[in-house]
């Protein structure tokens, strides 16, 4: 009988000792990963920002993203501006100024429903072309609705439409797509 | 036979170092038999280099020629419709040989494992890819030659990435053996292909039924063996310089081998080259699916005594495909868009020869030592170690000029020591051995990209023994075999903080197999093989964590899988009726208990990068089943017509629904007219094949993005002669494949979501054997 459970044992043991003595694999930095990205809409007639929010600290998995939305006030227009980090690295990185750099590589779009709501761009890339950091809202009448942020990276700038905004032919691949539900009053 | 002939040319050899009768009056005497059937073949030339002197056999196959001194010839045999036989000899004295041609189809019959000797074969049913076929094919992938074989498809990712499907089972189910060793890469993705480079094979067999006795659990679902052949025993210089070229995608490949013997050593080196652009369909480019291929390889043997021999063998190949542009997608909602359009994404209205990202780099380096001895005449021992080496980066599009650090980085280090013993005489035939196998995998953390599967390893150690009884018309055949396998995986957290988690896995398995052959007359025999099996998880599935580019899906492993346990059961018919017929039907049924596969989950995941579906493998039982069905005809030595049928069907046992990426019926037609030998045109041949692929009907509206795609028929056509220049062959061919430019999607292509596969194609090849 114990001969029986050595000869079972042993092998085990000597596979484990073959197999364990590895070094801990090191943990990536993860510098290009965007975890968070903030709308900041500010009235171009003065008064309290509005603030939106999509935060997904461990990046495609573990816990779910944070979303944070804001309300704002019909027929009011406002200045846009985005800002996109990376705080899953200590100190966190700003990855606004890499979209910015390769502006040309680069265009935002803002796609909004039910709401009447106008996002116009407000800046160029080095060529002349919309880039989409910094734009221009105009809230429709008092609604529900969304408004989803796409970043895309090595679109078509030139093709049909695109510089006005419309997504469609744009073609390149997506580095960010949020929707955030939209409230006008 | 082969044998026999091998120790037949060495007694000759030996005889003629102590004679030194220089009369030249020795008679060369023998015949010629069809290596399959064993049949004479009749007026067949036999050439002798020296001398410039040829003979013409009789109806019987006999031949005789007189007037020989003693010394060395090297003999080219022909015969209608076969490859030429390439023979180098030595006499001494009057001497008879038997030669064997390979005649016809030789994808027909069950070759025996030559180099195994005679007798010991197998009650599975395998198929044979020879030195020629190979050669004639040359430039192609591992699984674009093997899907030659009825019941063999193989699994896409655009033109230069493919992998071979046997019986509706890949990738970890389907062990590829590489000279002798089980080939230890990252198998497991569907977008991973072998890397083994073909030139440097003579013979490649596919083992349809399970051969998980001898290889092991990954053997289950059939297995490739990729094997460099015996070097001739000839002092001179020989060898193979071949070019091809293939318009669609403007391919390039150059292939060289030399080979020599001495006394004691035998040498041979292969290398190649292969540089290919953008292949195109009917309509427009397949932007970014070039390929670009090295690799080469050092084969040695020392015989310091005829009854021992050592095996040194090198081989190293580097593989970078790109992967199609139009196919790259980051989300949900940009593969909808990609999905169905009449024209792809990302594509330029002209021919390029760059790859840029997406692509992949892998390297495999392949070291092996394995001694063998003799023992008595039918019996040896053979010993081996391997070593492994593969090292596969894969390139994203990435911001900030991070294109060029890849985003995967995985060095897989795999060492492999075994041995075996065959005894192929007696009352009962058998061979056993022992294995162990030690693998590491370290991901690259200079990515900056959490990695797919983790950094793990691997111990396995295995035991084997297969025994074979021959009585009267039946040969009855068991086996065994017991593994023992430990992992232990050191994972990334895909939490804040990350950390790392190590987990050990210890699994026994056991396979189990019995077989009978009843072979009651040469031109009928009965196959029959079950095999049980059981295989332990793999780190892929166990620990898949992350975003899958390709097909836009996260998926994640699940660490708690069991071992699967696999039936598979084959029953193969075959039936010849002289000069009018042959044929083989093969059925089996495979039944796997806890079959783990990628189930799509409800849930959409939502990330910055928009919403993405999850994949998670999960077990079922499963159960596949399916005919093969190859018919031959010979209505004469010119006219040959071949005809074959597959049909697989695969469902859960629970819910009937139905397994993804089954391929659908084929049936294939083939019809070849062989010429007369002319002075100088040797051995020409003009074939047309007709390939029909159902549409896929049996799938499962869940697991698939979109609908099969339609059936089609695609039409090739092969002409191949050989020029005689003096004493040499030059071989030359053309091969136009998809003859009608036809547009068409494959079911087991994953871009068939995205375009069309490639148009006509024109291949020329030139071949030069010295």
């Amino acid at each position: 009988m114990k001969a029986h459970k050595l000869l079972y044992i042993l092998p085990v043991i000597v596979l484990i000792a073959f197999t364990s003595c590895k070094k801990d694999p090191e943990i990536p930095n993860e510098e290009e990963l965007i975890t968070t990205l903030i709308y900041t809409l500010t009235p171009q007639a003065g008064g309290v920002p509005v603030v939106m929010m999509f935060q997904d600290l461990d990046g495609d998995g573990g816990a779910e993203p944070e979303i944070m939305a804001g309300t704002l006030s019909a027929g009011v227009v406002y200045n846009g501006v985005i800002a996109l980090f990376n705080e899953s690295v200590n100190p966190t990185e700003d990855i606004t100024e890499e979209v910015e750099e390769e502006g040309d590589e680069h265009q935002l779009f803002y796609i909004v429903s039910g709401t009447g709501t106008l996002v116009q761009y407000a800046d160029t890339d080095s060529d002349g072309f919309p880039l989409g950091l910094a734009t221009t809202l105009t809230a429709g009448e008092a609604a529900t609705g969304t408004l989803t942020i796409i970043l895309r990276h090595l679109p078509v700038k030139t093709a049909t439409g695109v510089s006005n905004g419309d997504i469609t032919f744009a073609g390149g691949e997506t580095d960010i797509e949020v929707t955030f539900p939209l409230t006008i009053e | 036979m082969m044998l026999q002939r091998f120790i037949s040319i060495i007694i000759a050899m030996l005889l003629g170092g102590f004679l030194f009768a220089q009369k030249c009056t020795l008679t060369i005497s023998g015949r010629i038999l069809d290596k399959a059937t064993k049949e004479p073949l009749e007026y067949t030339s036999v050439a002798f280099r020296e001398g410039n002197r040829s003979v013409i056999a009789d109806s019987a196959g006999y031949f005789r020629l007189g007037g020989f001194c003693a010394g060395a010839y090297h003999i080219q045999i022909y015969h209608v419709g076969c490859p030429p036989g390439h023979y180098y000899v030595t006499v001494s004295r009057d001497t008879v040989f038997t030669f064997y041609l390979e005649h016809h189809s030789q994808l027909l019959r069950e070759i025996v494992v030559e180099g195994e000797t005679g007798s010991y074969q197998e009650s599975q049913t395998r198929q044979t890819l020879t030195a020629s076929m190979i050669r004639n094919r040359s430039g192609q992938s591992l699984a674009d030659l093997v899907d030659e074989v009825t019941g063999v498809r193989s699994l896409r990712n655009g033109g230069g990435i493919a992998k071979p499907v046997i019986h509706g089972m890949f990738g970890n189910r389907v062990a590829i053996i590489n000279n002798g060793l089980l080939q230890a890469g990252q198998q497991w993705g569907v977008d991973h292909a072998p890397e083994i480079d073909p030139n440097t094979a003579d013979r490649i067999t596919v083992v349809k039924g399970s051969d998980a006795i001898e290889y092991g659990s990954q053997a289950l679902g059939g297995a490739v063996i990729v094997e460099a052949g015996p070097i001739l025993r000839d002092p001179h210089l020989h060898g193979t310089v071949g070019y091809t070229f293939t318009d669609n995608g403007r391919a390039h490949v150059l292939q060289a081998r030399i080979n020599s013997s001495m006394d004691k050593f035998d040498w041979r080196v292969t290398s190649s080259l292969k540089k290919a652009g953008d292949q195109s369909t009917p309509d427009y480019f397949l932007t970014n699916t070039g390929t670009s291929e090295y690799g080469g390889s050092l084969q040695t043997v020392f015989r310091p005594s005829e009854h021992t021999q050592h095996h040194l063998y090198y081989s190293y190949i580097r593989m970078q495909p790109g992967i199609f542009a139009g196919a790259h997608i980051s989300n949900l909602t940009d593969l909808e868009e990609a999905i169905g359009r009449e024209r792809p994404f990302n594509v330029r209205d002209d021919f390029a020869y760059s790859i840029a990202a997406p692509r992949q780099k892998v390297d495999h380096h392949l070291l092996k030592y394995s001694g063998k001895k003799i023992v008595e005449e039918f019996a040896f021992w053979e010993w081996t170690y391997g070593l492994q080496l593969n090292h596969r980066q894969e390139f994203d599009i990435r911001r900030g000029d991070r294109s060029e650090k890849p985003a995967l980085d995985m060095a897989l280090w795999s060492h492999a020591l075994q041995t075996r013993y065959l005894n192929d005489r007696g009352k009962v035939r058998y061979k056993w051995g022992a294995q162990f196998r030690w693998t590491d995998n370290t991901n690259d953390a200079q990515t900056g990209i959490l990695p797919l599967i983790p950094d793990y390893r691997e111990g396995q150690a295995g035991l084997f023994g297969v025994g074979q009884y021959p009585k009267g018309v039946f040969t009855l055949e068991a086996g065994a075999r017991y593994d023992l396998q430990a992992m232990r995986v050191w994972a990334i957290t895909n939490t804040l903080p990350r950390e790392i988690i190590t987990r050990n896995h210890i699994m026994h398995d056991v396979a189990l197999s019995a077989g009978v052959r009843y072979n009651p007359a040469a031109d009928l025999e009965t196959r029959m093989q079950h095999v049980l099996a059981r295989r332990a998880p793999e780190a892929n599935e166990l620990y898949s964590a992350g975003l899958h580019q390709g097909v836009a899906g996260i998926e994640e492993g699940d660490w708690n899988l069991r071992s699967e346990t696999s039936i598979k059961s084959m029953l193969t018919q075959m039936i010849e009726v002289k000069s009018f017929f042959h044929a083989e039907v093969t059925i089996y049924s495979h039944l796997i208990r806890d079959y783990i596969y990628l189930r799509p989950e409800d849930e959409l995941r939502l990330t910055i990068r928009g919403a993405f579906p999850v994949y998670t493998y999960v077990q079922e039982h499963a159960w596949l089943r399916g005919v093969d069905v190859i018919w031959v005809s010979d209505f004469s030595h010119h006219l040959e017509w071949m005809s074959s049928l597959s049909w697989i069907r695969g469902t859960t046992i629970s819910d009937q629904r139905s397994i993804s990426l089954l391929p659908p019926l084929q049936i294939k037609s083939m019809i070849s007219w062989a010429f007369h030998d002319h002075r100088v045109w040797k051995s020409s041949k003009v074939q047309v094949e007709g390939i029909y692929h159902a549409r896929q009907r049996q799938w499962d509206v869940e697991s698939e993005l979109l609908e099969p795609p339609d059936d089609y028929f695609l039409l090739t056509l092969r002409f191949a002669t050989g020029i005689k220049i003096r004493q040499d062959v030059l071989h030359f061919s053309v091969a136009c494949d998809n003859v009608l430019n036809t547009r068409y999607r494959d079911y087991l292509n994953r871009l068939r979501y995205f375009a069309d596969e490639p148009g006509r194609s024109v291949s020329i090849r030139l071949r030069f054997d010295f």
